[in-house]
């Protein structure tokens, strides 16, 4: 009887026309990345530089080599606007004039001018980086005059540079990572877990989504009564909503990872890890990390019932999907700017409780090896999920279900 | 086990409501109504929108809970035994529809499968599309069908099951003429082959032709029992409708 249930909630929810939108939102992801292209390929393209060179000088001649170690060099014309509309053909980033004079200046002492011309192509984040290069080869022509200058006086320029050397270790969590400050280490597992964040909440709200929807549908189609008048015990109805539910999530887990992994792996670099933490997960990793995601996505669907007890119909049931949504960001948003263990008191009190948090959080602790964050989350989620689950099969075992049903259409 | 002796013979009390009280909140639904219904009987509650009928028919079909008194069917206690209550009744509602995503035959076999093995389901489907006469239709989605349709497939999937009291809300809600005639002569046929029926209903022509005893309910109380024909003469009415006005004017 319980899977006669259980194959009619997973008829209702993995259909084709469900399936086809998930897998669509996928593709395009996937598509997107392939767009946008890759960032290591970018940055290790040469970029495009013209040059107007209108010194002859020692300086101008050292500037010129410089460019022409880190950049593809374009032939262009002298006049400046022919030079940049050939650049602008030519999908150049930047046009360097070294105006006559130029070498004069520097060995009298003075500052040497040069005119840079940026073609700014966007505004998007990967739409100037040939640009960003371009400003790595202006420094390093700094930094390789000021040392040519500095040994010309008779200095030690890699001194003269560098005084103070300083050798970065960073402590975090019984860690000790040699060479990085803290800011990269945090970079660096942030663009590695942020991923399963974002994972995480589509899934919930795709999954609790459903179960709202499908308490709605049953209240608008008029079948809630029947079904509830059935030989079957009200914690099937509860169990096989919340398990197709949970199901479908798994599903669509799978497809979003795959769309989402294709999309990342276009976005990021390819690390596989520093000092003490590695960016591979073992065996033993993976199993938590499945316990986890399964234990939020069914705290997720059982909230997310008990919020369906609420639904009128099935429009009314897209507006309950706001708390579920409001709370999964909450939890992303927070956690992506804090550690939780260094939020303030109450702060750190509603993050725990969402229980979203801690699947959203589980991939970076266990990148850390830290796993007693992990464990007193699945002990939260387990609770919390046999508690609301409690309060469903009681509203389900009273006739609140029925008299509330009542009690909003006089409402209305 | 309740026994009466009825026609000269040992029946079972199919139904017993006794003192059953109702509240909503603040509000007292029904006012402690007491009534029996006799197995293979068709009893209808009749009364004005809000008297209590659809409260009662949902308490009997263990939708809602009792606040005071009890309800026994074939004998259990519909406080204490309700699932196995479930497996003897079949409940109609008034308001009532079907999964749009599923054929009519795919519904019936859905909710076979709760009631019998393979084999039993195979013939309560096969005596569900017999009942809801929906021809080749019965193999199109539920969303395509009309309302009509839809009504006939539950009350199809309502008798199907053999239930021993089948709970009907106004059965013929929404029906034309010539569908609301099959249904009645549907649910006269079911109670024939045993079936018991409580049934609520606004029509009192469909009350006077199908009922075997009426209950007339008004404002959370039964204020008047019998057989068509003994409220009839008590009320020296021609048909049922002038006896529902009569007694409702004096309560």
């Amino acid at each position: 009887m319980f899977m006669n249930l259980m194959k009619k909630e997973l008829r209702e929810l993995l259909t084709l026309a469900n399936i086809l939108a998930i897998a669509l939102f996928a593709t395009m992801y996937a598509f997107l990345g392939q767009a946008v292209g890759n960032i290591e390929k970018e940055i290790s393209k040469k970029p495009r530089v013209g040059i107007i060179k209108l010194d002859d000088g020692i300086y101008a001649d050292m500037v010129y080599r410089i460019i022409e170690e880190r950049a593809e060099i374009l032939e262009t014309p002298v006049n400046i606007e022919e030079a940049l509309k050939k650049l602008l053909r030519e999908n150049g980033a930047m046009l360097l004039v070294i105006p006559s004079g130029f070498s004069n200046n520097i060995e009298k002492g003075k500052s040497g001018t040069l005119k840079v011309f940026w073609l700014m192509k966007g505004t998007g984040i990967m739409d100037n980086i040939a640009s960003e290069m371009g400003g790595g080869i202006l420094e390093a022509i700094k930094e390789k005059l000021s040392s040519h200058l500095m040994e010309k006086l008779g200095g030690d320029p890699s001194f003269l540079t560098r005084p103070v050397v300083n050798v970065d270790t960073t402590l975090y969590r019984n860690m000790r990572i040699e060479g990085m400050t803290p800011s990269a280490v945090g970079g660096a597992i942030y663009s590695k877990t942020w991923l399963g964040a974002v994972i995480v909440l589509m899934l919930i709200l795709t999954a609790g989504g459903s179960v709202i929807s499908s308490m709605g549908l049953e209240k608008e189609n008029k079948t809630l009564e029947t079904l509830l008048t059935l030989p079957i015990k009200r914690g099937y109805i509860i169990l096989s909503k919340t398990l197709a539910a949970t199901i479908y999530g798994f599903v669509a887990s799978v497809i979003y990872m795959v769309g989402f992994g294709l999309y990342m792996r276009s976005l990021t670099f390819s690390e596989e890890g520093f000092g003490p933490i590695r960016f591979e997960f073992e065996l033993h990793d993976y199993i938590i990390l499945a316990v986890v995601l399964f234990l939020a996505l069914f705290s997720g669907i059982a909230l997310s019932m008990l919020l369906g007890i609420a639904a009128k119909d099935y429009r009314n049931a897209q507006f309950l999907t706001i708390p579920i949504t409001a709370m999964g960001i909450f939890s992303m948003l927070v956690t992506m700017f804090k550690d939780l263990a260094n939020l303030p008191p109450v702060l750190k009190v509603i993050t725990f409780l969402i229980p979203f948090t801690h699947a959203m959080t589980a991939m970076k602790n266990l990148l850390l090896d830290d796993y007693s964050p992990i464990l007193y989350g699945i002990l939260y989620m387990a609770i919390f999920s046999i508690a609301i689950t409690a309060i469903i099969t009681w509203v389900f075992n009273t006739d609140k279900l029925i008299t509330g049903i009542m009690w909003m259409r006089r409402k209305r | 086990m309740l026994a009466i002796a009825h026609m000269g013979e040992e029946r079972l009390h199919a139904l017993e409501v006794q003192n059953l009280i109702k509240d909503y909140g603040k509000r007292r639904a029904l006012k402690g109504i007491s009534f029996k219904v006799e197995e293979g009987e068709i009893f209808g509650l009749i009364g004005p929108n809000g008297a209590g009928k659809t409260t009662t028919l949902r308490i009997v079909s263990t939708l809602l809970q009792v606040t005071s008194g009890t309800v026994t069917i074939f004998g259990h206690d519909l406080s204490k035994e309700a699932s196995k209550i479930r497996k003897m009744i079949s409940y109609l509602p008034e308001e009532a529809g079907a999964y749009k995503n599923l054929t009519g035959r795919k519904y019936l076999e859905f909710m076979a499968r709760f009631f019998g093995n393979a084999e039993q389901v195979k013939e309560m489907v096969r005596k569900g599309v017999e009942i809801a006469k929906l021809g080749d239709r019965i193999d199109s989605k539920v969303d395509t069908y009309s309302k009509g349709m839809v009504r006939r497939l539950l009350v199809a999937r309502t008798l199907m099951i053999n239930p021993r009291l089948a709970i009907l809300d106004e059965p013929t809600s929404g029906l034309d003429v010539l569908n609301a005639q099959e249904i009645r002569r549907i649910i006269k046929s079911a109670a024939k082959s045993g079936t018991t029926v409580l049934l609520s209903s606004h029509n009192m022509l469909e009350v006077e032709f199908l009922c075997d005893r009426i209950a007339l309910i008004n404002d959370g109380e039964i204020v008047e029992i019998g057989t068509p024909q003994e409220l009839k003469e008590e009320y020296n009415a021609e048909n049922i409708e002038e006896v529902f006005t009569a007694v409702i004017a004096c309560s």
